[in-house]
């Protein structure tokens, strides 16, 4: 099959993107009560590494409709998250297995 | 345990739906052994995310959850392949489609397809799979009372629902005549190709592989929601997000008419094959 080459030039230019972009790690901790920090802040076009670590026994989903974003993160263990190229708002997360915990990204 | 079904539910909505698509067309194309095939690769793939689910929980799972992420986006784009793959030899069966009893028997499905067919079943409830018993198993850690086994029966039903769903759901395409039914299934797994691609590269950008290029090309939340029931189906079915990526559109619509050149390549060269007999069939 012929390669779609939109895709293909579209996929190289993120991976270029990608590479050459700076990143801020930020932790990201999920006890029993909810998110520890409940709340990010970023500067808005920021490339964040989200670590978001499951300090609680059970699996959890980080998940947000705002950023596109869904992860299972195993009790225990820490998963990065990436998240780029933001313009200035509020995005909300939450963990899908137990809604109660939520938090958001606040970008200015 | 309202929350834990439908929790279950929607963890096993995509699995379900996919399956039920590729079994619906077996038996309609009166492809019995493909369907085993499919069952075969579904029920495996149960047994394998148990495995995995309860070996990932331990502290000792060797592969950290980024690197068992990316696994996933790898076998998410080699399912893409595959099905493309079958969509594209599924596309020149239904053209020969209504012929003769031997003309049937000829084109049995050859080994190599059976094994796509489980394959794609195998990678569909695997992957949901893994995530469903991560959560049961967290029910289970944190009800470690008498409530567990409820909440449990309460997971396993929502694991049903969603079977019974895609069930109703293909019921409805009982009642198209054959070329419509062979025509609306191959958009409709075209379509799921193109989901399963999208969220292979979602992964990839989630992981810092690739930029998204512009993290939202739009929003459709006020239109419909991912937690809502039509939301929930449609992002089971074709990956549907409100807010999209870039990348994610593009990867989407680039697909389809690569897509739509490969099925017509195929029609050309079945009907070069067809003028080439002596005897000419009515499609």
């Amino acid at each position: 099959m012929r390669p779609p080459r939109l895709l293909l030039a579209a996929l190289l230019l993120a991976l270029a993107v990608t590479v050459r972009a700076e990143e801020r790690s930020v932790a990201l901790a999920v006890a029993e009560h909810g998110f520890a920090p409940p709340e990010i802040e970023a500067a808005a076009g920021e490339r964040l590494r989200l670590e978001v670590t499951n300090q609680t026994a059970a699996a959890i989903e980080f998940e947000s409709f705002e950023l596109n974003r869904e992860r299972v993160v195993p009790p225990g263990r820490t998963v990065a998250v990436y998240v780029s190229g933001l313009s200035p708002g509020r995005y909300e997360f939450f963990d899908d297995f137990h809604q109660e915990r939520r938090g958001a990204l606040v970008v200015k | 345990m309202i929350e834990t079904l439908l929790i279950m539910w929607r963890e096993s909505l995509e699995a379900a739906l996919i399956v039920g698509i590729l079994l619906t067309y077996l038996a309609r194309s009166g492809e019995r052994a493909g369907m085993r095939y499919v069952w075969a690769g579904a029920l495996g793939a149960v047994v394998a995310a148990v495995a995995m689910g309860l070996a990932s929980n331990g502290a000792a799972a060797r592969l950290g959850p980024d690197a068992q992420e990316l696994l996933q986006a790898g076998v998410l784009l080699l399912a893409v392949g595959v099905l493309s793959w079958m969509v594209v030899w599924m596309h020149r069966n239904a053209r020969q489609m209504g012929g003769d009893l031997r003309r049937r028997a000829d084109r049995a499905l050859a080994t190599g397809r059976l094994v796509g067919l489980a394959a794609i079943a195998f990678v569909a409830v695997f992957r949901e799979g893994v995530e469903a018993v991560l959560f049961l198993w967290g029910v289970v850690v944190q009800r470690a009372d008498a409530s567990a086994p409820a909440l449990l029966a309460a997971g396993v039903a929502g694991a049903g629902l969603a079977v019974a769903t895609a069930w109703l759901f293909f019921r409805g395409f009982a009642f198209l005549n054959l070329q419509t039914f062979f025509r609306v299934t191959g958009i409709l797994l075209l379509l799921v190709a193109a989901g399963l691609l999208t969220a292979g590269v979602n992964k990839l950008i989630g992981l810092g592989y690739l930029s998204p290029i512009k993290p939202q090309v739009w929003n459709t939340a006020w239109l419909l929601r991912e937690d809502s029931l039509l939301g929930a189906l449609l992002g089971a079915l074709i990956g549907y997000r409100s807010r999209p990526s870039l990348l994610e559109v593009l990867a989407f619509s680039t697909y389809l008419p690569a897509m739509g050149w490969a099925l017509r390549r195929a029609d050309l060269a079945a009907r070069g094959a067809a003028e080439r007999r002596p005897v000419r069939s009515a499609a």
